[in-house]
């Protein structure tokens, strides 16, 4: 058992709110916890961005004792610039825009097919 | 009552008023400069013309106003005690008119921290990061953004501005600018004579050294000037930064003639003309001499 930063998943039915938490990895995922370090919100907002906050000073003293951040939260350190992005991030990325490639040239090509052509009997 | 170093003969009310507009003119034409006044805002001297000019009329200080309704207070009090509250009231209504910062526009910000494009396409939008450390103050607290093409910068000012209200809310203050500091709202306000409800939203809502505040008290202070309102925010805290204003551009035609036109003391109207001229020209003799006067 070890202490871990990990998000706590709050909001309700198709609205997920995560509080950024310190908490033994033994404890409920949004029961209990040390102390609440930040919050993430995964849906943007009316100006497009999603918003994070991080409490730097308190998240700084909790890894400087040996706490464990979850994947999730590693990779918001990484975003933020308080940790190095993690080496899945640059994976995630290049699969994702890979996938958007693909997709555009797949629509490109349905588009180009789909130019009036003389029925088969 | 006159100045005493004008002749008699010449105390003509109507006669000072062409002089001292026609001195103003003339001085404009003269002295046109673009360079930042000599004075600042905060200067002593500067301070203590703001705060005269501005006045001090207990009625539209402590003007009725609707409050929860409270039983009402009576004190039988002494000569001695009262005339203490009545001081005491006076020190109020001074702290009431003390006049908020006037400050430059603040420069821009959202300077890039690391280029990172390896990281485009992995969000679909821009991620905000607030750093929400009870040890810091707003006006240094970190926040950041993570662009969608994978670029770290720093937040613009607009961005600060929202994310600090979100997590640190000011009372009074909304997310995005109300409708009656900008468009058709603010000038159907100003047609209505509410200039000072406006300034009071903008003192609200905005930094003073923000790009919208400085607009909208650069707008009210313009249609004053124009409509010759001045009285609308004579005895209130807005009235310093107006007359600042004025004087910073060399705009006091208009306030001086209505000054006049009042009987205000012409020892208020040298006062006011040379010191804009001190203001700019710290060493013309006429301005050296008008302000030993005073």
């Amino acid at each position: 058992m070890s202490v871990r930063i990990r998000l706590a998943l709050h909001g309700c039915t198709n609205r997920p709110f995560y509080h950024i938490v310190v908490a033994p990895s033994k404890f409920k995922r949004d029961g209990r916890h040390l102390e609440q370090v930040g919050s993430y919100d995964p849906l943007p907002n009316t100006n497009n961005e999603k918003s994070v906050a991080l409490n730097i000073e308190r998240i700084k003293y909790w890894l400087s004792v040996g706490a464990q951040p979850t994947i999730p939260v590693y990779k918001l350190l990484g975003m933020a610039g308080l940790l190095p992005i993690h080496p899945r991030m640059y994976l995630e990325a290049e699969r994702a825009r890979n996938a958007a490639a693909t997709k555009s040239k797949s629509s490109e090509t349905e588009s180009t097919e789909s130019e009036p052509q003389p029925k088969t009997a | 009552f006159p100045h005493p170093s004008l002749p008699h003969a010449m105390a003509n009310r109507s006669w000072l008023l062409k002089l001292a507009v026609g001195g103003l003119s003339r001085a404009s034409c003269r002295y046109k400069s673009t360079q930042p006044p000599a004075k600042s805002v905060t200067d002593e001297q500067v301070q203590k013309l703001l705060t005269r000019m501005t006045g001090l009329d207990l009625d539209k200080v402590f003007k009725t106003r609707r409050e929860p309704l409270s039983q009402p207070l009576y004190k039988l009090v002494d000569e001695h005690q009262l005339k203490k509250s009545q001081m005491e009231t006076v020190q109020r209504a001074r702290e009431l008119l003390k006049m908020p910062p006037v400050l430059p526009q603040r420069k821009e910000k959202g300077e890039l921290i690391q280029d990172d494009t390896k990281l485009a396409g992995l969000e679909d939008t821009n991620v905000v990061f607030t750093d929400i450390s009870q040890t810091e103050s707003n006006s240094s607290r970190r926040i950041v953004v993570r662009e969608k093409n994978g670029n770290l910068r720093g937040a613009t000012w607009d961005e600060r501005d929202r994310m600090c209200q979100i997590y640190f809310p000011a009372l009074g203050r909304q997310l995005t600018l109300p409708a009656m500091l900008q468009g058709n709202d603010l000038a159907r306000l100003l047609k209505e004579q509410r200039h000072k409800e406006v300034l009071e939203r903008a003192n609200i809502q905005c930094e003073p050294d923000s790009k919208d505040y400085i607009r909208v008290h650069h707008m009210v202070y313009d249609d004053i000037d124009q409509r010759g309102l001045y009285d609308l925010l004579r005895s209130t805290r807005h009235f310093g930064g107006l007359l600042w204003y004025l004087m910073t551009r060399q705009l006091l035609k208009g306030i001086l003639e209505e000054m006049l036109e009042k009987n205000q003391s012409l020892s208020n109207v040298t006062v006011v003309e040379g010191s804009c001229r001190d203001l700019r020209y710290p060493g013309d003799r006429t301005a050296v001499s008008n302000s030993s006067s005073h």
